[in-house]
């Protein structure tokens, strides 16, 4: 099953200046995106993870260009770089592309009534009459399990999960494609997490959306997405199908990711030892591997020069030079 | 031979004042840690596990009822001198936001000391050369340096070593861990529950683990007590927790986990939200989202009682679950 290309990214970068002083110099940046690349099919659902600071969110912000100042190439559908489009040429990709927030409780507007939330877009992307728009607002209710009217309610009426239902409402509300869910379940309670996963899993059925999901829970992910991008430092380390990255990771940060994440039912990860030391800031990324400092399988190399992202067998891709040797 | 526990909770109920109400948020609460034993207090948000852990140390402002025995002294009632004598001495607390609970105009070091000088006659030189071999005990490079560093300059998982290190200062038979690891990367987590598994074998300490996650109890508790809505709703050794839940509710949580699952497939999923403490039903707390549910549960609320040797359950139909798996 290959279908077509929806979205591309490549060498995309964002670094977020540094100012000090009274002339407000730039003394340095943030990169929090150095170079990534990735596809997304028709269809297809992407998993993106990463600890925090390995700019996962960032990305979600670049790619919707709720941040601006960003480099690189980024096509929807074929089309020409949406990152040279001014905001008047980008906004028949608006459309197209939605995010959901990942805090329920700050990204509705408290003062406005969860109806008129959900149909902001409709009202300045469709021409709708207002009674067209209370219907679609009611069917959008529907979709995501929540009472058709409650639409005139506010959002402190709501827990956390219906709130984040009104979130997800309001991304279909104007049929996007590809939605950008960034850490949507999250804030969440547990036994409420499983209902929202749920409903994305339905909703990406019924309407044939892709997904760029992000999330710091392996699990999670895993269970999601179609190929799962793992993250460090701004770039993309590791990128394969779910079921590769997941049961047999190549990166040693991927390997240790996974065996780091809390088990259940075994002891099995308790002989594996833990990652060392913690993420280094990303102001001065050390030259070489980014991730080198804390490797456990570091080579002299590894400390010169950068790897770069690399298919390892068909479809999975690694930057590391543990592989680069074994095919030479 | 029986052991005694070192901390035995009977029928704690902790009510804050609203108004002219009181709002119940602990409820009929009975829970014992034995020496050497980690316990794991697991809950979703507003299950009452952190108000748990305020009570036994008495730092929040609600009210009390039931008893709090630590080593057969009652705490409830005790006079504030004493109290401050068992905070940190017998018993180490470690907040959820490392970022948050630490002094951030004092370096860590000095709040380090700070704790072993209130609590034993010690020379204010010979405490923070203990505070530094502290530091170095949590896994702290270079601790003679960052003694005199501001909680600021360092990153959140050496934070939560700060608060690990403070806690354990006096070497307390109880440390209560309350989400220990929920504000950290996967990574960081990992190292801080290695940490806490070396530190419990190292000073033969208790630990009362509160979390949300599963999976950390599971690697780290020997028991673990499930809360609902203020009660507790099950209390089983965590093998055998595991293999078959005698809760509704619980199997419900285990079952919902997403490593269970086919990929892509629907998981299964307890319907409805956690109630307010407002607003809490009548009968079984958990009968609006059971799937087991008869009239009696919505009548009656049942006590927890022992299902098998060591096990508890707070359901009527406890023992009579079908095994799902």
């Amino acid at each position: 099953m290959r279908s077509e290309i929806l979205f591309e990214a490549k060498d995309l970068k964002k670094y977020y200046p540094i100012r000090r002083g009274v002339f407000r110099k730039t003394v340095g940046y943030v990169k929090a995106l150095d170079g990534v690349d990735f596809q997304i099919h028709t269809g297809e659902t992407l998993g993106l993870v990463g600890e925090s600071g390995c700019g996962k969110s960032t990305l979600g912000r670049v790619i919707t260009k709720l941040v601006g100042n960003s480099s690189g190439y980024l096509s929807y559908d074929g089309s020409e770089n949406l990152l040279e489009l001014n905001e008047k040429q980008f906004r028949k990709y608006r459309e197209k592309i939605q995010i959901i927030f990942q805090d329920p409780f700050s990204s509705l507007n408290p003062r406005m009534s969860v109806g008129d939330s959900i149909a902001e877009g409709l009202r300045s992307f469709k021409r709708l009459s207002s009674t067209e728009i209370s219907a679609k607002v009611s069917e959008l209710l529907e979709s995501v399990g929540l009472d058709p009217d409650i639409g005139y309610r506010y959002p402190h009426e709501f827990s956390g999960g219906q709130r984040q239902r009104i979130g997800i409402a309001r991304a279909l509300a104007i049929e996007p494609q590809l939605i950008i869910a960034d850490e949507p379940v999250s804030s969440l309670d547990v036994s409420v997490q499983a209902q929202i996963i749920n409903l994305l899993i339905d909703l990406r059925k019924k309407y044939n959306l892709s997904y760029i999901f992000i999330s710091h829970d392996l699990r999670v992910v895993n269970h999601i997405s179609d190929r799962i991008a793992v993250m460090y430092l701004g770039k993309i380390v590791e990128i394969s199908s779910s079921n590769q990255v997941f049961n047999s990771p190549q990166h040693p940060y991927t390997q240790s990711l996974i065996s780091s994440m809390p088990q259940m039912d075994s002891e099995q990860s308790a002989h594996i030892s833990p990652l060392k030391g913690e993420v280094p800031s990303p102001i001065n990324t050390p030259q070489g591997c980014r991730f080198a400092s804390r490797c456990p399988r570091v080579m002299p190399v590894c400390r010169k020069t950068e790897p770069i992202l690399e298919e390892v067998t068909p479809g999975h891709s690694v930057a590391c030079f543990l592989y680069k040797n074994s095919k030479t | 031979m029986v052991t005694q526990p070192i901390l035995k909770i009977s029928h704690l109920s902790s009510s804050f004042k609203s108004g002219h109400n009181y709002i119940k948020v602990v409820d009929d609460l009975s829970l014992h840690i034995n020496p050497g034993e980690v316990v794991g207090l697991v809950g979703e948000s507003g299950s009452g596990k952190t108000v748990t852990a305020l009570s036994i140390l008495q730092l929040s402002n609600c009210l009390l009822e039931g008893s709090i025995e630590l080593n057969k002294h009652e705490l409830i009632g005790m006079k504030q001198e004493e109290l401050r004598n068992i905070r940190g001495k017998k018993i180490g607390i470690i907040f959820q936001e490392p970022m948050s609970s630490l002094n951030p105009v004092f370096t860590i070091g000095k709040q380090i000391a700070e704790v072993i000088e209130n609590h034993e006659k010690i020379s204010h030189k010979q405490a923070s050369l203990k505070a530094i071999s502290l530091l170095e005990n949590v896994g702290i490079s270079q601790p003679d340096i960052r003694y005199h560093e501001y909680p600021h300059q360092m990153s959140g998982g050496m934070c939560q070593r700060v608060m690990i290190a403070m806690a354990i200062a006096c070497q307390p038979q109880l440390l209560i861990a309350d989400e220990p690891t929920t504000a950290l990367d996967v990574s960081i987590q990992s190292q801080i529950i290695t940490l806490l598994k070396d530190l419990k074998k190292q000073y033969n300490m208790s630990i009362l683990l509160i979390t949300h996650d599963l999976g950390i109890v599971a690697q780290l508790a020997d028991r673990v007590a499930v809360m609902y809505a203020g009660q507790i709703v099950e209390d089983a050794p965590i093998k055998e927790f595991i293999k078959k839940p005698e809760h509704p509710y619980t199997l419900g949580l285990i079952k919902s986990l997403p490593g269970k699952h086919k990929h892509g497939e629907k998981l299964f999923s307890i319907p409805g939200t956690v109630p307010n403490p407002l607003s809490w039903p009548n009968g079984c707390h958990f009968h609006p989202r059971c799937s087991y549910v008869e009239d009696q549960c919505k009548v009656n609320n049942p006590c927890l009682f022992e299902v098998s040797p060591g096990r508890q359950s707070r359901c009527f139909f406890a023992g009579r679950l079908p095994d799902e798996k």
